[in-house]
């Protein structure tokens, strides 16, 4: 069974003036336990809008989102941000570090919301912590640590509650390129403990460490790469090449839909 | 550029920034209104030409000056608080390709604007209140009401010169932070990230140390002199107390909890802790500075209050009949016949009717007490007078007898005491010794002269001894340690009539009497007080204080309040982040509303709690200056206090309810 199953999802803002704007058309994709899946497309392609509705932070105007099999449009409004501490683990561009706690208590930030205990909690930080290579900052305030250093801590924070479904919005976005590398490399390894990961980004780079590129264009699912046994640097020449045909057909004013 | 962009420029900012312009300008505009209502009562004719008038002057210039400086402080705290919150707009303006010369013209024309608004708004406000003012003033001194707008011409021109004076400072202080600050930092303006504040341990003690003392002083002081001299000392202790407290202590506290991980690490204490821990460390100041003003307002506020209520009291107290004549020199029988006989005639020749007539001999003065042995030694009390002194008032058993229509007899060495009995370890026995003369003494539970006690707030005793002889002795027996004071002959009584009656007999009493003086034969030194004549005088003081502190409490408030404006919006501005943040980790929107909520409740009310019970030790201490000025109903003082408290803390949360839908506004 797969752990996500979009479903002809389908969203369409309306502004009080003016004609409804279409963001999503339909989409439907799903991923599967495990999986590496990296979403491609430009600014405005519907992706963070995608991000939104799978983080249930928005609500789709028609389809389905099913999360290990049980819909998230049927969560309740107030059960919704446990739904999500449980269940999805989140890392931002920006990090999102809260800069009144430490780099410790924000990454115990979502299991104390959750009600934990102490002794529960460093138990389940040690591995992280360790994998992470970032023992030795734990007591220092985000602005005493490098960008890359935040952006693990808030890997560890989407990691410590052992979600479902990690969800990253454009990671390695305000990491310079050695940052980037690391965190990459980070992610890979994280999925081969068998954490799932769905990644949004522009940056040809980082999806070409995932296991399948999904190209999203005027709000559609517009093409997918498996990774099969290329490796990163022949990845990245096959986006690279995705990329130049969706943008040459545009340009000759060709059909959608390869 | 041309001309008129920069007063273009400038109203079109005003207007954007009206959320933190705004109280500013309110700001400006009361106090300018205040302090014109100030000057105005001052060189108001109908005030300054009636009795007691030059009290009432000294009063309120006092409270003008008072006025004044705190004009400066509010206008400068509020100016450079919009600054600093406007930097990055005027990094903006930087990059944009304006210089600081060109933002310090920007400034210039804002300052103009707000100057003129505020001054021709105040002005307008401030004639259209003084005559409210003046009538409320009027009613509190219990006087007619006249009719008839004044409007002073002088005090426009003094209000117009302070305020362009303080507009002129803080655009100089405007321009000089501008001018300190380079583009970048001015973009960033707000947004530097925020250190996590230090433990000051040391302070923090400190912090304990100095309102334990204070609060020490205040409740251990037994006696009124006492009380007023360590007054300020405490008070400052208590300030600084205050602000130590606030900013070093609340810091260790906070880390403290952090420091116990099963506390610390639950849903409902982790983000408030934290939180509050850099709450504190921004707001510490400024939340010292609202309690010390709350407490500024209240103990003004009530002890005004109850000086005013309790005006009837004070003269009982003081002044227990109508007319009370002190004759010093009435050595003889004779004189002392003869002086009565004047008093007495004066006061019939006004065709008034004389009433409650008592007239006796006392001898006053100062002992030392050690045990049951008092010993007159003026020299050795000193500057302690009021807290080691014991004073005795004596009188003989005929003079007590025809005061109380009894019928006692005293042997030799025997006499009657009674103590008003405030304080626990007055004395209480049966023999005492008197500048070495024994005497065995009964204790009585009333005294006919009991409301005469001192107002210097020492313990105060009534002996009753054998007769005029005994009285003689016990005199040269003080002698040598007081210098030695005969006995006050007094007379008093009471008259029918109207207070102006009262008082036209009383001048009658005193002329007659200092004319017997001129001729010779009987004379006496002596002082006529008469109650109606005091209690003018006493109006016109406590009054004119009473509506001092009505206004400036009044001023007090409208700074609390825009402090805890601003507060409230620069809070606001930098939990947005916060906000957001929270919601994305998996907080829910009720969730994270009620810890900020939670934290923004204690911000709130922590000072007007820490400032209720700063009233509360100051309680007993004011109250003991209080007896000073013959005020000795502690009843009034506590229930002015609590009306005050009650009235303060219903306003505090009615600023609270405003704010906080601003703050609201600004999160959400």
């Amino acid at each position: 069974m797969p752990i996500l199953e979009v479903t002809k999802v389908k969203k369409i803002y309306t502004p009080r003036f003016g004609a409804p704007v279409p963001a999503l058309l339909s989409v439907s994709f799903s991923v599967e336990a495990g999986e590496y899946v990296a979403i491609m497309g430009e600014s405005g392609s519907g992706k963070t809008t995608l991000l939104n509705i799978l983080a249930a932070l928005d609500r789709p105007t028609d389809g389905e989102v099913l999360l290990n099999g049980q819909s998230i449009l049927t969560v309740r409004e107030r059960d919704l941000a446990a739904f999500r501490r449980d269940n999805l683990g989140f890392v931002f561009q920006d990090f999102n570090l809260l800069d009144t706690f430490n780099i410790l208590d924000n990454i115990f930030l979502p299991l104390v919301l959750a009600g934990k205990s102490y002794g529960e909690m460093s138990a389940r930080l040690a591995p992280i912590v360790e994998k992470l290579g970032i023992g030795d900052i734990l007591e220092k305030f985000p602005y005493e640590v490098s960008g890359g250093q935040k952006q693990r801590t808030a890997v560890a924070r989407a990691l410590i509650t052992d979600p479902k479904l990690v969800l990253a919005d454009e990671p390695t976005g305000a990491l310079d390129s050695h940052s980037t590398d690391d965190l990459l490399a980070l992610f890979a390894n994280i999925n081969r403990d068998g954490q799932t990961i769905l990644m949004v980004t522009h940056s040809v780079k980082a999806a070409s460490h995932a296991g399948r590129v999904l190209f999203i264009k005027d709000g559609q699912i517009f093409h997918q790469i498996y990774r099969g046994d290329r490796t990163n640097e022949e990845m990245y020449q096959t986006i690279s090449d995705t990329l130049t045909a969706i943008a040459t057909a545009k340009n000759n004013g060709g059909e959608v839909g390869a | 550029m041309r001309n008129g962009l920069y007063p273009r420029l400038a109203a079109v900012n005003l207007k954007k920034n009206r959320q933190t312009w705004l109280p500013y300008l309110f700001t400006c505009i009361g106090t300018i209104m205040m302090f014109y209502i100030m000057l105005t009562l001052l060189s108001d004719p109908a005030l300054t030409s009636m009795s007691g008038g030059t009290l009432l002057s000294t009063t309120l210039s006092f409270g003008s000056i008072i006025i004044a400086i705190f004009s400066v402080i509010l206008v400068f705290y509020a100016d450079s608080f919009i600054i600093k919150q406007r930097k990055r707009e005027f990094g903006l303006y930087n990059i944009l390709g304006m210089n600081k010369r060109h933002i310090g013209r920007v400034l210039l024309w804002e300052t103009l604007y707000t100057a003129l608004i505020a001054f021709v708004s105040g002005i307008a406000l401030g004639i259209l209140f003084s005559k409210l003012m003046q009538l409320l003033l009027l009613r509190i001194l219990r006087f007619d009401i006249r009719f008839g707008l004044y409007v002073s011409p002088s005090a426009i021109g003094i209000t117009a010169l302070l305020f362009a004076g303080i507009f002129f400072l803080t655009l100089l202080n405007s321009l000089r932070i501008i001018h300190l600050s380079k583009p970048v930092e001015l973009l960033h303006g707000t947004q530097e990230g925020e250190r996590e504040p230090k433990s000051k341990w040391i302070l923090a003690v400190f912090g304990v140390l100095f309102l334990g003392a204070g609060y020490t002083m205040a409740i251990m002081t037994k006696s009124a002199a006492a009380a007023i001299s360590l007054f300020f000392i405490a008070v400052i202790c208590v300030i600084i107390g205050t602000y130590l407290l606030f900013t070093a202590f609340s810091i260790v506290f906070l880390k403290r909890l952090r420091a116990n991980k099963g506390y610390y690490y639950k849903t409902k204490h982790f983000a408030t802790v934290s939180g509050m821990l850099y709450r504190m460390k921004k707001n510490a100041g400024g939340l010292a500075s609202i309690c010390i003003l709350s407490t500024m307002v209240l103990v003004t506020v009530s002890t005004t209050v109850c000086l005013y209520m309790g005006v009837d009291d004070m003269l009982d107290n003081m002044y227990p009949s109508d007319i009370n004549v002190s004759c010093y020199d009435a050595e003889t029988a004779d004189q002392r016949q003869a002086a009565k006989q004047t008093v007495l005639d004066a006061a019939n020749g006004q065709n008034r009717t004389v009433r409650d007539e008592q007239a006796y001999q006392l001898l006053d003065f100062v002992t030392v007490r050690s045990d049951n042995s008092f010993t007159a030694s003026g020299s050795a009390v000193g500057n302690d007078i009021m807290t080691v002194a014991s004073e005795f008032k004596v009188i003989t058993a005929a003079d007590y007898n025809t005061l109380l229509g009894g019928n006692v007899t005293l042997q030799d060495g025997e006499g009657l005491l009674y103590t008003p009995n405030y304080t626990k370890n007055a004395f209480s026995g049966d023999s005492l010794t008197l500048c070495g003369r024994p005497y065995r003494v009964t204790m009585l539970t009333s005294f006919p002269l009991e409301a005469s006690v001192s107002n210097f707030g020492c313990e105060t005793y009534f002996l009753v001894v054998r007769d005029a002889g005994e009285l003689a002795a016990l005199r040269e027996a003080q002698t040598a340690g007081n210098g030695g004071s005969a006995p006050v002959y007094i007379i008093s009584f009471n008259l029918d009539g109207t207070d102006e009656e009262k008082i036209d007999c009383s001048n009658a009493v005193a002329s007659a009497l200092s004319d017997d003086q001129q001729g010779g034969a009987q004379a006496t030194d002596s002082r006529v007080a008469c109650r109606a004549q005091q209690y003018q005088e006493f109006v016109s003081v406590y009054g004119g204080l009473f509506f001092l502190g009505l206004f400036l409490g009044f001023l007090f408030l409208m700074a609390t309040v825009l402090i805890i404006y601003y507060k409230q919006v620069t809070e606001g501005y930098d939990d947005r982040e916060r906000f957001r943040i929270m919601q994305n980790v998996g907080m829910t929107k009720s969730e994270v509303k009620s810890t900020i909520h939670s934290q923004v409740l204690i911000v709130f009310f922590l000072p007007l709690a820490a400032c209720i019970v700063h009233l509360g030790f100051a309680f007993p201490m004011i109250r003991r200056i209080l007896q000073m000025f013959s005020l000795t109903n502690v009843g009034l003082f506590a229930g002015c206090t609590l009306c005050a408290i009650a009235v303060f803390a219903v306003l505090y949360t009615l600023v609270y309810v405003l704010t906080a839908k601003t703050y609201y506004r600004i999160v959400s």
